[in-house]
């Protein structure tokens, strides 16, 4: 039986060795503040054209799946991590390609984003993961500001544990990571059961390990 | 050195020996009665300033020139024309300069423009008449303030402030300088224009570079085509949150040092995109403090405060870039929780130069194969103020060693001939045509 695209994806980042834990001592602190006993580089893929091709081609289907054929006039890849996966994406569809810059650089309607396109443009912004969504917003703001229609926003993977990240679409969870963790023994029992009960209560988690405990 | 340069031009020169020797004599003259043990020194509205003048008045007398001295006791220089109901043609530059300063700055302007009216009287057949200013008062460095004191008193822009302006270590106001120099301050503080813009057909000033740019390109002269504005914030305050540094983890931070320095990386990071884009730009944060009262090593600074200045030729860049500045102060404020007060913002206005003099100019130095960068100027000058009044203007430079404001300036009389052709010719040129419109 092939097994579901989210528990493909999350099996192919595990075995890329893509995933970190810390669940003993100091923890993670990600760059919103949250701590975490996981860390998931999902950028590393760059590294593996095999894991990497059928990464793309299980995110291609989802990204139909949810947004229909034919849904979009470019893609748009967030700096820095979101670059490359966008690329690929847009290289698969035939579709212009944009990258969104962190900050703008000068003034003028493209200051924050490198390409060209016509205002009214429909546009998939894509990055490498979500954590509770923040940073997407500046990205997707750069983009209306240059009247983009930002029709979606995906991501490779989405956390999903750190409260709403809007309307974000993704290929897989954390869920799905520790699903397939535990399927395939790619993950020590111990660390995992650790995990899944910070994957069950983040904000307290986080809280109690000197990380923020909300937006 | 000098011999070669009736050999490159194939245009005849304008200048002979005598207007040269007395040049040199002029400067040697200045250097003389203005050596401080280290440099110049020439007060803004002080007795070395007026003594300066009065040489220059003499050696225009000596040469049958009319002279007069004006209500903020600016000495003019005039060489009337057939038709002295024309507007004039006019050139000039200050004479004072900042303390331990160099002979060049200012005076090089003066001396030319002398040498031209020189040159103009002997050759005859003028319809415009030509003035020299011998300006008072450009050097911010005694007065303080947006400085041009002569320049503006002329088109009527001195205000209450300027008189009030205290000279650096002393409590003497401007307007007592001004008042001890004979000026009519009942004229001054009306601030009847003494000049109407509509006097002039161009103004011209000749100035040595005080940046880098000639020395680079290996060209003695310069003809400019902006004088960038700027605009001074003298003191932005950061405020964050002062906190142990051992025991404050980084996101619970607020460093009003960090913020700083983020703010004016991503600044310089604007600066090189707009300049990419073809902008002019120069940014600056000269002065930067943390508060010694508090500040520690062991210490998350919980406020600094730092200057910032950024000039351009463009006004709309100045706007832009105010907005992009404040715009990232707001994003940086609310990434890392600090907030930046920016304070008053001080604008000098961009000066643009006449096309059509910058053109008439070119042509000038090309016909005497004299090699003419055309550039914009990073300083301020007298000149900006004829702009930005109204009047037709441009400068030309003359390349210079090792900057300005220092004596160790480095003009080689050599290019200082070579700008003031440029100068000469192009005001003479203009003299001797009666019709056009101002350019
Ligand atoms: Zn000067």
């Amino acid at each position: 039986m092939t097994p579901a695209p989210a528990a493909e994806a999350a099996r192919i980042v595990l075995e890329a060795g893509a995933v970190y834990t810390r669940t003993s001592g100091d923890p993670f602190f990600f760059s919103s503040g949250w701590a975490s006993p996981i860390f998931i580089d999902i950028k590393r893929l760059i590294a593996f054209p095999e894991a990497r091709d059928r990464l793309i081609a299980l995110a291609l289907a989802r990204i139909e799946a949810l947004y229909g054929e034919g849904a979009f006039d470019q893609i748009a890849g967030c700096e820095l991590a979101g670059v490359p996966f966008a690329a690929i994406v847009a290289d698969r569809l035939r579709l212009p390609l944009v990258v969104a810059k962190k900050q703008s650089r000068g003034f003028g309607r493209l200051a924050q984003l490198e390409g060209a396109f016509d205002p009214g443009a429909r546009t998939l912004l894509i990055d490498d993961l979500t954590t509770d969504g923040r940073t997407k917003a500046n990205f997707r703001r750069a983009l209306e500001a240059a009247e983009a229609d930002v029709v979606g926003v995906f991501v490779l993977l989405d956390y999903r544990v750190f409260g709403a990240g809007g309307d974000i679409g993704s290929l897989m969870t954390l869920a799905d990571i520790l699903a397939a963790a535990r399927a395939h023994a790619l993950l020590e029992p111990g660390p995992l059961g650790v995990i899944e009960a910070f994957a069950a209560d983040a904000a307290g988690w986080s809280r109690r390990n000197g990380g923020i405990g909300g937006v | 050195m000098q011999s070669f340069i009736g050999e490159i031009g194939s245009a005849p020169l304008l200048f002979g020996a005598g207007e040269r020797a007395l040049a040199e004599q002029l400067f040697a003259g200045l250097k003389a009665m203005s050596f401080d043990g280290v440099g110049i020194s020439r007060e803004t509205y002080g007795p070395g300033e007026t003594q300066a003048m009065a040489l220059i008045e003499t050696a225009a007398k000596q040469h049958g020139l009319e002279t007069c001295w004006d209500a903020a006791r600016n000495l003019i220089v005039r060489l009337p024309g057939a038709a002295p109901e024309l507007p004039v043609a006019a050139t000039g530059s200050h004479v004072d300069s900042v303390p331990e300063g160099g002979n060049y700055d200012g005076a090089a302007g003066v001396i030319a423009g002398l040498m031209t009216l020189i040159a103009a009287k002997r050759l005859g057949g003028r319809q415009r008449t030509l003035e020299l200013y011998v300006l008072r008062g450009e050097e911010s460095a005694w007065y303080g303030g947006p400085c041009y004191f002569g320049s503006r008193a002329l088109f009527g822009q001195l205000e209450a402030s300027d008189f009030a302006s205290a000279r650096r270590g002393s409590d003497v106001t401007l307007g007592a300088a001004m008042a001890a120099c004979g000026a009519d301050m009942a004229a001054l503080t009306a601030g009847a224009p003494l000049l109407r813009p509509e006097h002039f057909q161009a103004w011209i000033e000749l100035h040595i570079e005080q940046g880098p740019v000639l020395v680079a390109k290996a060209k003695p002269v310069g003809i400019v085509t902006g004088i960038r504005g700027n605009v001074r914030h003298r003191r932005v305050v950061c405020r964050g949150e002062a906190a142990h540094s051992g025991a404050v983890p980084r996101w619970l931070r607020h460093d009003a040092v960090l913020a700083m320095a983020e703010l004016l990386m991503r600044i310089d990071e604007h600066w090189r995109v707009l300049l990419e884009w073809g902008e002019d730009l120069v940014v600056t944060s000269g002065i930067v403090e943390t508060n010694p009262r508090e500040h520690a090593v062991s210490r998350v600074p919980g406020e600094v405060s730092f200057a910032l200045e950024y000039r351009s030729q463009d006004a709309k860049t100045l706007q832009s870039f105010g907005a992009l500045i404040r715009s990232e102060c707001d994003q940086i404020g609310a990434k890392r929780g600090v907030a930046f007060d920016l304070g008053p913002a001080l604008p000098t206005k961009p000066a643009k130069m006449s096309e059509d003099l910058v053109e008439r100019a070119a042509a000038v130095a090309a016909a005497k194969a004299i090699p003419a960068e055309i550039m914009p100027s990073g300083a301020g000058h007298d000149t900006a103020v004829f702009a930005n009044a109204g009047v037709p203007a441009t400068m030309i430079f003359v390349r210079n060693e090792h900057g300005s404001h220092n004596p160790n300036e480095a003009m080689d009389m050599a290019d200082f001939f070579l700008g003031a052709e440029v100068l000469g010719q192009t005001l003479l040129d203009i003299a001797v045509q009666p019709e056009g419109d101002r350019p």
